[in-house]
């Protein structure tokens, strides 16, 4: 595979938000690990804590990180969320389908803006995960 | 079964209303915001007409005693599953065990609760509705209270939903019927009425371009106005005659009354302007103390909002069906 | 062909139309209002017909048919019914006159420039059709009241009045099935059931029906 294909291959997980690529093309297995650069803000993070997670969409849809009857967000940055609370929602038409937090963190920043087109598996929102988090009391492994 | 935690004096079971009954004096009843119902029956899979709770800027609090999809829709009650923030037009699935709470809108009055194969209670002349005024139908004619069980009908097809739910976008009202959030004014359409003319040229443009305050005696029966006295030319007395939802009538004080739900099926009162089908949900979501102003309607542009309205539920239907299969 | 006045045909809403006669009360438009809805309520785009006093309220689909047809064909409908006297049943009410049940005799008999028991005399002593029932579950709209006792509305209705309540306003008489708000006048109650919804038919009375009043007691 030639070094053009690979950084155009690059560029396209890049854009869509896909960290990880395995492909075997004429015999050859290429591994292709791509990372975003990501800005933390000013959050000190520790150097023994672990690499920020991101809350991701499930579906191609158009975001509403405010859902439209409200005025503020779901999640809002800087602010704590927890595992399995909707996190924003992706519009289709007149669906809104939920997009759940993974994890249970604080939100960093919103990677994506209000009424993006986003696809499956984009990085929405990225959070710092929990280590002394009120609501996982045994902490984060 | 859902039991009944924590309820408020204006929370009663409501269907689409009886119809066809206005020549014995039965009134239709039914949901106030009628968009409501038929969007959170339709999230559940039910018919568009079948019953659910109205929960009228109340605290509302409801045990889910089995597996069931349920659905909240009209006004955002800022509803809590088991500490699940739900927003609203949305619907999810229930665990026996789970605990639902919502509280009084901020915005709008009125949420409905719909559940999977619709509420369960007797018929009475023909609909489940509860006829508040004369006290018959939906759960013994009364309001819900705390203990109440709420039994369905069986859903003959099982739901398959997302895990968080799913919900659907509100009504899109065209951009000239909308005011600023913080102003607080429901513009309704409406159509001039038989007695209109009857009125002086400044009565009529202060109809029309008041902002009129809901008072706190307005009900299911009559949402009651306050502001600039509307003073006939002439007094005279009308003969009774049937009236439906919408019918904006001015009695002697000169303050305008609109007919909703539960309204006298026959009045004599000057009628100034009717609103038109297709705003009369927006009717049930003015709180106390809000403002409405009429919006001067035809018959042709009202037959159009109707069309419209359809054509939203026929999507919301077809979005619901999609979601149920991802 | 005799000659019929034209009826007022005016729109309420889009999916309504009200026909009313141009006369004041009379016999002879309310029976042409009961021919009227009864040929009427076949029509296929019609949902509803509510037969009132001298008038009767047309509900139709409006995506279904336009108001203007509607118009034209109530009119020609109005021309050309000629209905009958129904053969009503005769139904006695019996009524406790005055004192706290009716606490507008008073009132009334002043309005009228009588004594409370001239005014109980004249209205027990009448006999009243049933033209149209409304309102409220089960409510008469009763012709045949003594003119000398008409008295208009009241400008503000009261918040709640008790089933029971025999009434009138402005030319017409009424019984007042269920509690309910009412701008009309209480010149006593009676202890006849005129509505329950789970009896079949719900509603006891019917237009065409015939109604005297009878003094179980006058406390004036």
């Amino acid at each position: 595979m030639k070094t053009a294909d690979l950084s155009d291959l690059a560029s396209y997980a890049a854009r869509k938000g896909i960290e990880f690529i395995e492909i075997e093309v004429e015999g050859q297995r290429y591994q292709l690990l791509v990372s975003t650069d990501v800005q933390y803000g000013e959050i000190n993070r520790p150097s023994n804590q672990p690499a920020g997670s991101f809350i991701r969409s499930m579906a191609i849809g158009v975001l509403r990180a405010t859902h439209p009857l409200r005025r503020t967000p779901a999640i809002a940055v800087g602010s704590a969320v927890r595992k399995g609370q909707i996190a924003a929602y992706l519009e289709t038409g007149e669906l809104l389908l939920p997009v759940t937090a993974t994890d249970d963190g604080i939100v960093l920043k919103q990677l994506e803006l209000e009424g993006n087109l986003v696809g499956y598996g984009t990085r929405l929102f990225a959070l710092d995960p929990a280590t002394e988090f009120p609501l996982t009391p045994e902490g984060i492994g | 079964m859902i039991e009944v935690l924590a309820s408020g004096p204006l929370v009663s079971i409501q269907d689409q209303g009886r119809s066809g009954l206005r020549r014995f004096g039965i009134s239709s009843a039914g949901a106030m915001d009628s968009l409501a119902l038929a969007v959170g029956n339709i999230l559940v899979g039910n018919d568009p007409g079948a019953a659910g709770v109205e929960i009228t800027a109340s605290n509302f609090r409801a045990l889910f005693c089995e597996n069931i999809a349920f659905a909240l829709s009209g006004a955002d009650g800022s509803a809590s599953l088991d500490g699940l923030d739900l927003p609203p037009d949305w619907v999810i699935g229930a665990r026996a065990g789970q605990e639902l709470s919502l509280r009084v809108p901020k915005k709008g009055m009125r949420v409905y609760m719909t559940v999977a194969g619709g509420i369960d209670v007797p018929e009475v002349l023909g609909s489940r509705s509860t006829d508040v005024k004369s006290g018959f139908g939906g759960m013994q004619g009364r309001s819900l209270v705390a203990g109440d069980r709420l039994q369905h009908f069986p859903r003959p097809d099982v739901i398959s939903l997302p895990p968080l739910g799913f919900g659907v976008k509100p009504f899109a009202l065209p951009n000239d019927l909308v005011e600023p959030d913080d102003r607080d004014v429901t513009l309704v359409r409406a159509i001039p009425a038989a007695q209109h003319d009857n009125f002086s040229s400044t009565a009529q443009s202060s109809f029309w371009s008041t902002d009129w305050s809901l008072r706190p005696d307005s009900n299911r029966m009559g949402l009651r106005l306050a502001g600039p006295e509307l003073m006939p030319l002439e007094h005279t007395e009308l003969l009774s005659h049937g009236i439906l939802p919408g019918v904006v009538q001015v009695p002697p004080s000169g303050q305008p009354i609109i007919q909703v739900s539960d309204a006298n099926t026959c009045g004599g009162y000057p009628k100034m302007a009717v609103v038109i089908g297709a705003d009369l949900w927006r009717l049930g979501q003015v709180r106390l103390g809000g403002k409405i102003r009429f919006v001067k309607a035809t018959q042709e542009s009202a037959v159009v909002a109707l069309a419209d309205q359809k054509a939203y539920l026929a999507r919301v239907a077809k979005a619901s069906r999609l979601a149920r299969r991802l | 062909m005799k000659h019929v006045s034209e009826p007022t045909i005016s729109a309420m809403g889009e999916a309504a139309l009200l026909c009313e006669s141009p006369r004041s009360s009379n016999d002879e438009d309310q029976f042409r209002v009961w021919e009227m809805s009864r040929i009427v309520e076949k029509w296929p785009y019609v949902r509803e017909t509510v037969p009132g006093v001298n008038n009767l309220l047309v509900i139709f689909d409006p995506q279904a048919v336009t108001a203007r047809e509607v118009h034209t064909a109530l009119r020609r409908v109005w021309s050309e019914a000629a209905g009958r006297a129904p053969a009503g049943r005769l139904i006695e009410v019996p009524v406790i006159y005055g004192g706290d049940d009716g606490f507008d005799l008073p009132e009334i008999a002043a309005h009228a420039g009588m004594t409370q028991a001239e005014v109980v005399a004249l209205h027990s002593g009448a006999e009243y059709v049933v033209y149209a029932i409304g309102a409220v579950p089960g409510f008469p709209y009763l012709a045949g009241l003594d003119p000398r006792l008409a008295k208009p509305r009241r400008n503000v209705p009261r918040v709640k009045v008790e089933g029971g309540a025999v009434m009138l306003a402005g030319v017409q008489a009424g019984i007042l099935p269920v509690t309910s708000p009412s701008g009309w006048h209480v010149l006593g109650r009676t202890s006849l059931s005129l509505f329950d919804p789970f009896a079949s038919p719900p509603v006891v009375l019917q237009p065409g029906d015939r109604v005297r009043f009878t003094v179980e007691e006058l406390k004036a």
